[in-house]
């Protein structure tokens, strides 16, 4: 699309204007067309400088998701192919669940910029502030049920790789995909899964990002716990391409998942802060202390006990013992 | 072979000097042993849970002599569905602690519609019913860790 090449056009050159002329030339249409391109993505909220006989330039980009330049970014994805973007969603999982149990093809995404009743696990709520990312991607994985939760560990995994990616953020995993930066939660992800007793018939990788909100905005108790990037690197982060950044990650291993799962416990090893760490394990209707020896072929975590025995957990919340 | 017809026959053998009789009919083997077990074995293939999870009832000395016992320890009779976890994890009757549960012993339930949450590492999996029916029994306390393959409720198809 000529104002995507505009627009990547300008991005090439913010130290210098570029002309009209040149512009037109170089996309092989007329100057009426640029100026109306360029319109459209000051309408987009792009600001752009118009001097007189220079041209044009960038002075800011505007902070919302960018779906077509997402489409572009994530090339011959699964995940590039249908994208719901919306500036508002109740919920980006419960929609992408309707979506999926109508038929929405493997890959399809929804976007929100808001949520306006984010779901966490167990009825709890994830606030959703503008400025961050919610989006949630629809799988059909050709794997039995109970081979499924390994996929909650694909998530944490791309979305650990994808932030390391921005300069300045050390994320790291909490069992099971609790994504932290510095022990304070950057991301958290929710699954959702509709399945038959041997086959899935569709699962949604729900995934939030702290990325540019006012942490002011966050409740109380959330607060203490919560951070974001922008707070980490003291700088706007370019959403569009942290989402493109995660989609290709999760792209990834989600391949992996399906050809070598051992391959997903060895990448979630390596960048997770659980293991070998002092824990206890709230849910399943007991408090268990110990400590986070392993995960095992499932994903799940092995808690050893100070008497040497051990308990396999699937489910509950982990709190990870400050050392002293 | 429904539930009065299972009375009938355990007060059969109490009146009898029969001590063990096994009876097969329409994919329900049941066998009844004076003074021993009552065991129920689905001839469809078994899927593996703990033996604890197996509902295994065992009828004793006092029970015997009141048949009204027997019925709530038998189940899946053969035209009852068994609801079984396909993964294992931990199950919720709701979807969140202050929520009433998504069903109760007694209701009737349509095909499709939610039974119960089995999480595992924050994969939630609602658990819908594959027949409409009604809950005969629920098989499972809140909150309990569940095993691959092991029965959530039970339906009777209506």
């Amino acid at each position: 699309m000529n104002k995507d090449a505009i627009l990547d056009l300008l991005r090439s050159s913010t130290a210098n204007h570029l002309s009209g002329a040149e512009l037109a030339r170089r996309l092989g249409v007329s100057r009426t067309a640029v100026w109306k391109h360029i319109k459209t993505l000051e309408d987009e909220g792009y600001r752009i400088e118009a001097v007189p006989s220079k041209g044009y330039r960038i002075t800011a980009e505007p902070d919302c998701i960018r779906p077509g330049e997402l489409k572009r970014l994530l090339g011959s994805s699964i995940f590039g192919r249908n994208i719901q973007y919306l500036t508002e969603s109740a919920s980006t999982n419960t929609l992408a669940m309707e979506l999926a149990s109508r038929g929405a093809e493997e890959g399809s995404l929804v976007i929100a910029e808001v949520q306006t009743g984010g779901k966490g696990r167990m009825g709890r709520s994830w606030v959703s502030p503008k400025g961050n990312l919610y989006f949630s991607a629809i799988l059909r994985p050709a794997v039995s049920p109970h081979q499924a939760p390994l996929m909650t560990l694909v998530g944490a995994v791309a979305v650990a790789r994808a932030l390391r990616k921005v300069p300045g953020i050390a994320a790291a995993i909490k069992w099971p995909n609790d994504i932290l930066i510095e022990g304070r939660k950057v991301s958290g992800l929710l699954t959702e899964m509709s399945a038959e007793a041997d086959r899935i018939r569709h699962l949604v990788l729900g995934i939030g990002i702290n990325c540019n909100m006012d942490p002011g905005t966050l409740p109380g108790e959330v607060r203490a716990q919560a951070t974001s990037l922008a707070t980490e690197t003291g700088k706007n982060a370019d959403r569009t391409a942290v989402l493109a950044e995660v989609l290709r990650e999760l792209d990834r291993w989600y391949g992996v998942f399906l050809s070598d799962r051992q391959g997903v416990l060895d990448a979630w090893r390596d960048l997770n802060v659980t293991l070998d760490r002092a824990v206890t394990v709230s849910g399943a209707g007991e408090l268990l202390q110990g400590t986070a020896s392993d995960i095992d072929s499932e994903g799940r975590l092995v808690i050893t006990a100070a008497d040497g025995s051990t308990r396999t957990v699937a489910a509950g919340d982990v709190t990870i013992v400050k050392r002293p | 072979m429904n539930l009065k017809e299972l009375k009938e026959l355990i007060e059969m053998l109490k009146n009898t000097d029969i001590s063990e009789i096994e009876i097969e009919r329409s994919g329900v083997k049941v066998r009844l042993r004076k003074g021993g077990d009552v065991t129920y074995h689905p001839v469809m293939p078994r899927m593996e849970y703990p033996p604890s999870a197996i509902v295994a009832p065992a009828v004793s000395e006092s029970e015997k002599a009141a048949p009204s016992a027997a019925p709530a320890a038998v189940p899946a009779a053969s035209n009852q569905t068994k609801v079984t976890s396909p993964i294992v994890g931990t199950f919720y009757r709701s979807s969140s602690p202050d929520k009433p549960p998504y069903v109760e012993v007694g209701d009737v339930v349509k095909k499709g519609q939610v039974l119960c949450i089995i999480e595992a590492m924050k994969l939630m999996n609602e658990i819908e019913s594959e027949t409409a029916g009604k809950i005969v029994q629920a098989l499972v306390d809140n909150g309990q860790s569940v095993e691959y393959g092991q029965p959530l409720f039970i339906i009777e198809p209506m």
